[in-house]
């Protein structure tokens, strides 16, 4: 693509009028960011493209909506709303504009970003909206991993597989980007109001949709393609054979990124779409590792030695060595009595050392995640 | 002619005295009851008349007046029949004042002037006591059940005649014996903590439950054995005293639930009300009030299956009697109080479809769901149960094949045992508070500490905190620790899973 650099004889890439440019061809239905390359081309800057677009539309199908739409338009508000709700409008012609993103076939032409976007390695995890605890405690895990190796986690902010990697990127002091399917001054979904607030202060919300835009169905799909842009590799934790996932999946191939897939178990059918992807050649992620090493992120530090569980609870660590087990089950296994198993449980929960999941079960927090 | 009877009316768990006087006077011949009398009181006239006239006696064309003494208070039921009848014949000559003078007489008639039983009769024989009567007159079927009192002669009687026959001496029935006491449950009816298998932890919370008095909430997948759970529970729990058999009976008697020919109850009731109970049911009511499901679970245990499908009006009134281990119901007529000291066990599914954490059922709810769901646990309901814990599936082959569970009488005798500890240590400092844990016996400092800890990792309240160190106090009288300890606060912490929150940002 011919709009690596902003066009040369144009006014410069941050000033108003080529933003205001952006905008409103950003804006026009049905036009995509090829169009809006040859106007821009052609006119010389976006600002010019813009005020003289009938033009540019020349025998175009749809011409008569499209004079309609672009004289209803009011690009100058869009961009004075965006930027009185604390916002960054960045466009194509911008050199602030992600590289990554810019680099794919089919870039938006225009961010509004609350907080800042930068270059810095970054890795997507996506899944589910109804994950189960499984999925939620590895997303979460591998998020906090990827963020202390200096890794930007990006999701989509939905329920689920991408609230737990935004929250625990969050809770580990890591950078995360939430890429939005709405304004990035609407709050949805509305329980992650607060989440949105605290990635917006220490990452970024990122949106090409204007603000006050409602979400829409069709809206999640193409937000999809920003999610895999703007990071080297996708990991796919849990998810249906019919998966939104699977939609950033086909883009991250697109665009030519890594993907990798979480295994799941073989009861549950959100593993589909997580094994499919194994099936068909995906990367398997068990731990953070796995995901720097493929991408050439990794640092080579160890990890965090786990402080000492101590003797007399330390017995209980290992027949959790081979995953969740329900306390009666250790019970059971241990021959100790409940009130014992119990005691020791709540002891190796509060040092951080397991964690309890639903149905009374029990797993062993990963060797890099026990800091407390 | 005037004649007069002394009989009770019940008013709550109580048996009021009431004085039957019957004036039978010259003129148009009629029968009229005043004195506040309710519809079966009413209808005594014809029971009265006929029983009477079959028993060989015969009611003269006269004005009969029968007043309830005292006037202002509602006179309920057909156990006046039987005073009524009897000062009628005093009144009309055909039986001297003499012979009913200082007895007591409750029971209804039949048309044949057969005598029936009657509700409320061990209250019947506390007030007997109280009034210093020679003696109750009730139905034979309500013989062992006054006699249980122990407190004055019960004469149990079959026919109005036979009432006629001893009072005068002309036949005699001797004072019904106390029945047995501590009869052996009925083997049919006997269920067993061994019938649990597997599922360790569920039992051990049901033992400190029982051992401390406390409340329980079982969650579990449909199937997985909650209520065989719960009805377990009044097996484990100290059997009981004379004093707790008495106002069991008494309840169960004033509800009319006692068969007849029963003495004492010794069994700790069970009740499980169904969730489409209303609030009436649950804590009593009717205009003379009747006691409810709490009342008929004092001293036992109320098990709500299905907590979340109950009406939440009727979640919210079982707060107060939670508290107060009794309730007070107020009508027109006055205010009456219900005991209500129950063990609450309740039961629900983890989520609408019943299989969160199932491992081999996968849940079909979405977090917002679950959430919602979660939600209908009313606050201040949640905060008055004490021990709330996971009931996983377990594997068939443990169903099947796996080992009988320790015994009822195993648990019972470490339970009795904590109760004790519990009683003493009440009896030496000063009374708990019941909202003041350092009331508690002592604590160790390792155990506050590790409270604290726990409170810090997983966001505590206050009355989280002070609910664990009820359990832990429970755990240490258990394991008979003069202190409470740091694993008795740790082990504490694992009946408490809905303080964990649900999977954050799900």
């Amino acid at each position: 693509m011919n709009f690596g650099t902003p066009p040369p004889e144009g006014p410069g890439p941050s000033s108003d009028d080529e933003v205001v440019g952006w905008v409103g061809l950003s804006l026009l239905p049905g036009v995509g960011p090829r169009t809006i390359a040859v106007w821009i081309d052609r006119a010389g800057s976006a600002g010019k493209a813009w005020r003289h677009l009938p033009v540019f539309l020349g025998m175009r199908a749809g011409r008569e909506e499209l004079l309609t739409a672009w004289r209803s338009l009011d690009p100058p508000a869009v961009v004075a709303d965006a930027r009185s709700k604390g916002m960054v409008v960045l466009t194509l012609g911008d050199p602030a504009y992600p590289a990554a993103l810019r680099a794919t076939p089919d870039p938006p032409p225009v961010l509004f970003v609350r907080g800042a976007v930068d270059d810095a390695p970054a890795v997507a995890i996506i899944g589910s909206r109804r994950a189960t605890p499984y999925g939620l405690a590895a997303a979460g895990d591998l998020a906090a991993d990827l963020v202390r190796a200096g890794v930007t986690v990006i999701s989509g902010l939905a329920r689920g597989i991408d609230g737990a990697a935004h929250q625990a990127a969050l809770d580990a002091g890591g950078r995360t980007i939430a890429v939005l399917g709405c304004g990035a001054d609407v709050r949805y979904p509305p329980e992650h109001g607060a989440l949105a607030e605290a990635i917006a202060a220490s990452g970024a919300l990122v949106t090409e949709f204007a603000p006050g835009t409602p979400p829409r169905r069709g809206h999640f799909p193409r937000r999809n393609r920003i999610i895999s842009g703007l990071a080297q590799g996708v990991v796919v934790v849990e998810g249906t054979e019919d998966s939104g996932a699977l939609v950033t999946v086909d883009y991250a191939l697109e665009q030519g990124r890594e993907v990798f897939a979480v295994p799941g178990s073989i009861f549950s059918r959100r593993s589909r779409a997580p094994h499919e992807l194994l099936r068909q050649g995906a990367r398997v992620v068990e731990r953070a590792e796995d995901v720097l090493h493929e991408l050439g992120l990794a640092r080579g530090e160890p990890a965090v030695p786990a402080r000492d569980a101590g003797d007399d609870v330390a017995w209980l660590l290992t027949f959790l060595a081979e995953g969740p087990q329900s306390s009666d089950d250790l019970v059971a296994a241990s021959g100790r009595p409940a009130a014992e198993v119990a005691a020791v449980l709540s002891m190796l929960e509060i040092r951080g050392l397991i964690r309890t999941l639903p149905g009374q079960m029990v797993m062993r927090t990963p060797m890099n995640r026990r800091t407390r | 002619m005037l004649a007069t009877v002394l009989s009770v009316t019940i008013v709550g768990l109580e048996a009021v005295p009431v004085s039957v006087e019957v004036d039978v006077a010259a003129g148009l011949p009629s029968f009229s009851i005043v004195g506040l009398p309710d519809a079966a009181v009413q209808e005594a006239r014809e029971r009265v008349r006929a029983a009477i006239r079959n028993s060989g006696f015969d009611i003269p064309p006269r004005r009969i007046v029968v007043n309830l003494a005292p006037g202002d208070r509602r006179k309920e039921g057909p156990a006046l029949d039987l005073p009524i009848a009897l000062a009628i014949l005093v009144a009309t000559a055909q039986l001297p004042q003499p012979s009913v003078q200082g007895y007591l007489a409750v029971g209804e008639l039949a048309l044949d002037g057969t005598l029936r039983p009657v509700p409320g009769v061990l209250a019947a024989a506390h007030a007997a006591r109280r009034l210093g009567v020679r003696g109750l007159l009730v139905a034979e079927a309500n013989a062992a059940e006054g006699a249980a009192a122990e407190e004055v002669p019960i004469h149990g009687l079959s026919t109005l005649r036979a009432v006629v026959d001893h009072v005068t001496g002309r036949r005699p029935v001797a004072p019904a014996g106390s029945p047995v006491s501590g009869a052996p449950p009925e083997p049919e009816a006997y269920v067993d903590l061994a019938d649990v298998r597997g599922q360790p932890i569920a039992r051990r919370a049901l033992e400190v439950a029982a051992a401390g008095g406390l409340n329980l909430l079982l969650i579990g997948p449909p199937g997985t054995g909650k209520t065989m759970l719960a009805r377990r529970l009044p097996t484990i729990l100290p059997p009981l005293s004379r004093k707790e058999a008495v106002e069991v009976t008494t309840i169960y008697s004033v509800a009319g639930r006692l068969a007849p020919r029963s003495g004492l109850m010794w069994e700790r009731p069970f009740r499980a009300p169904h969730h489409t109970a209303s609030a009436a049911a649950m804590v009593g009511g009717g205009s003379g009030p009747r006691p409810g499901e709490i009342t008929l679970a004092h001293a036992g245990v109320l098990f709500l299956d299905e907590l979340l499908e109950f009406r939440v009006d009727v979640l919210d009134v079982l707060r107060q009697p939670i508290e107060d281990g009794a309730v007070v119901i107020v009508r027109a007529g006055g205010a009456v109080r219900f005991p209500a000291r129950f063990a609450l066990i309740a039961a629900m599914n983890p989520c609408p479809c019943g299989y969160r954490g199932d491992p081999r059922r996968e849940c079909v709810c979405s977090p917002a769901h679950v959430q919602r769901y979660l939600a209908r646990l009313s606050g201040p309901l949640l905060d008055r149960i004490d021990l709330h814990v996971e009931v996983p599936r377990p594997p068939t082959d443990e169903l099947l094949a796996g080992p009988l569970g320790e015994s009822s009488l195993h648990v019972r005798a470490r339970v009795s045992a904590a109760r004790q500890r519990a009683a003493q240590r009440a009896a030496a400092g000063p009374m708990p508070t019941g909202r003041r844990w350092r009331g508690w016996g002592p604590i160790d400092d390792a155990a506050l500490s590790f409270l604290r800890a726990a409170a810090d990792h997983l966001a505590l309240g206050g009355r989280a905190a002070e609910r664990i160190l009820r359990v832990g106090r429970a755990i240490a009288d258990l394991e008979a620790s003069e202190n409470t300890r740091a694993e008795h606060i740790a082990e504490a912490l694992q009946y408490r899973v809905l303080d964990r929150a649900p999977t954050r940002s799900s």
